[in-house]
């Protein structure tokens, strides 16, 4: 119990020391998977969209097909990726194994299923009259898409988080894809699975508590906005 | 040709829905004919499951037919034309209106057209006597109030026919005269009404005519219920997009 308390105090006094590496660990960390989640939101929102309210054939396949890969380890998705982009593979030629490039890329296929499953909830949550409605205002369909999306703004936020979440603290892909490479791309959870091996508790800790406090603020912030949308009568 | 010519006098020749396959098929809508007047109101009644909603929704451009014709009186279309054609100028009111989170005037900011002002929400609010609930929370409405929001988007939007399928549905007599009032005021301004009641009784008022719906075909028709808007002749046709009062 002491040398867990210690432990944690030296995490806490490396974090405050500001030691480079360390924040050059996190740094990477929020870079690659805000990259990701940019690059996946937009393309994913809009097909949980389409899934929601349009039919068109395999459509049914394709929302199974996402449900599935939910369940799919992120070692998985690593690695398939790796016979992808190994020297070998497809795209073999690109040279993007071991780079933030082939983070972001795992890291996107993590994210993409969650962010289509959870938006074609969140689309379909509203039932057909929503939209409809929404059609029936504007006469046009870009501005019918934002009313709705305003409609299920909170839903989707917490679709943003989720997949955030995951894909920040996952440690298979980017350990196949990136290969934990030093200030380039050794990120907080695979710095955590490295220092751990070697017996290195502090600095693990250290991130770990990092993880947690991101995934508090993140937390908190969502709580924030959706108390700015709770309907009060008047 | 980008507009329907207003007031309209639409003809819905052989509408046709049915739903699933082969042996398993169930007519909807057999060969409905039909015919919509600019400022006349038109009362659609008939037992629940007679395809009352099914008809509203397709004149309204939500719901695909396998078939029907329309023609505008300037051109015989079928439906897939006909639904971009109607654009902006058909509205379709739910019984129960959806209120999107947010305000009244929220809400009925959205029905607002790109060159209409702000303003025309204050109008609105004041025309369906929602003034004092400008700032509540849509959701919370009742049901008499959301149906007067969806009447004051309505009224915004200015469309050529307007469609509501059992607005007074669960009212009581003050809101349903209300409802009412505010109906008479489309038809005043040239609208067209279709309105689908289980009732035959309701809206008898402003109704101009009466059809019957019987499994998917309109057995009964009761015509000049009143005396129709004679000032709405082909002399006057207007398009829609000269006829923006609040723009």
């Amino acid at each position: 119990m002491d040398s867990l308390a210690s432990t944690t105090f030296d995490a806490i006094k490396l974090l405050f020391s500001g030691d480079p590496e360390i924040w050059t660990i996190i740094g990477i960390s929020f870079q690659i998977s805000t990259t990701a989640i940019l690059i996946a939101m937009v393309p994913a929102v809009l097909l949980g969209f389409l899934l929601a309210y349009y039919s068109f054939p395999g459509r049914r396949f394709l929302v199974a097909f996402f449900n599935t890969m939910l369940a799919v380890p992120a070692v998985v998705v690593g690695l398939t990726l790796y016979v992808i982009l190994s020297r070998q593979g497809p795209l073999g030629e690109w040279k993007l194994l071991f780079t933030q490039t082939a983070m972001v890329l795992g890291q996107i296929a993590l994210s993409f299923p969650i962010l289509v499953a959870m938006s074609h909830t969140a689309f379909q949550s509203t039932e057909m009259r929503a939209w409809d409605t929404a059609k029936t205002l504007s006469n046009n369909i870009p501005k019918a898409f934002m009313i709705i999306m305003r409609e299920v703004r909170f839903a989707l936020l917490g679709a943003l988080l989720a997949a955030y979440g995951r894909i920040i603290a996952e440690v298979g892909a980017s350990m196949m894809l990136g290969g934990n490479i030093l200030n380039y791309t050794r990120n907080i959870p695979t710095a955590i699975a490295l220092e751990t091996s070697k017996g290195e508790f502090a600095q693990g800790i250290a991130l770990g508590i990092i993880l947690v406090l991101m995934a508090f603020f993140l937390t908190i912030s969502l709580h924030i906005m959706q108390g700015k949308g709770t309907v009060i009568h008047d | 040709m980008t507009e329907i010519a207003r007031p309209v006098n639409l003809r819905y020749k052989n509408i046709v829905k049915s739903y699933g396959k082969g042996k398993h098929t169930k007519l909807i809508l057999d060969n409905v004919e039909l015919e919509i007047k600019g400022g006349e109101c038109t009362l659609i009644t008939g037992k629940n499951g007679s395809g009352k909603s099914t008809l509203l929704r397709i004149l309204g451009g939500l719901l695909a037919p396998n078939k029907a014709m329309i023609d505008t009186g300037l051109q015989t279309l079928k439906w897939n034309k006909y639904r971009k054609l109607i654009n902006n100028q058909v509205m379709y009111l739910y019984q129960e209106p959806y209120m999107f989170d947010g305000t009244v005037r929220k809400n009925l900011s959205y029905a607002l057209h790109k060159d209409q002002p702000k303003e025309a929400v204050d109008q609105a609010l004041k025309w369906a006597e929602l003034e004092n609930r400008s700032n509540t929370q849509a959701k919370f409405l009742s049901g008499g109030e959301r149906q007067r929001v969806a009447l004051a988007q309505a009224w915004l939007k200015q469309p050529a026919v307007l469609l509501l399928d059992e607005p007074t549905a669960n009212m009581d007599t003050k809101s349903r005269t209300r409802t009412e009032d505010l109906l008479s005021t489309f038809k005043e301004t040239g609208t067209a009404l279709y309105i689908a009641s289980h009732d035959p009784n309701h809206f008898h008022r402003i109704m101009n005519h009466r059809l019957l719906l019987e499994e998917g075909r309109i057995t009964q028709s009761d015509t000049d219920l009143l005396d129709s808007s004679a000032e709405y002749t082909n002399d006057n046709v207007t398009l829609l997009s000269q006829q923006k009062p609040n723009t």
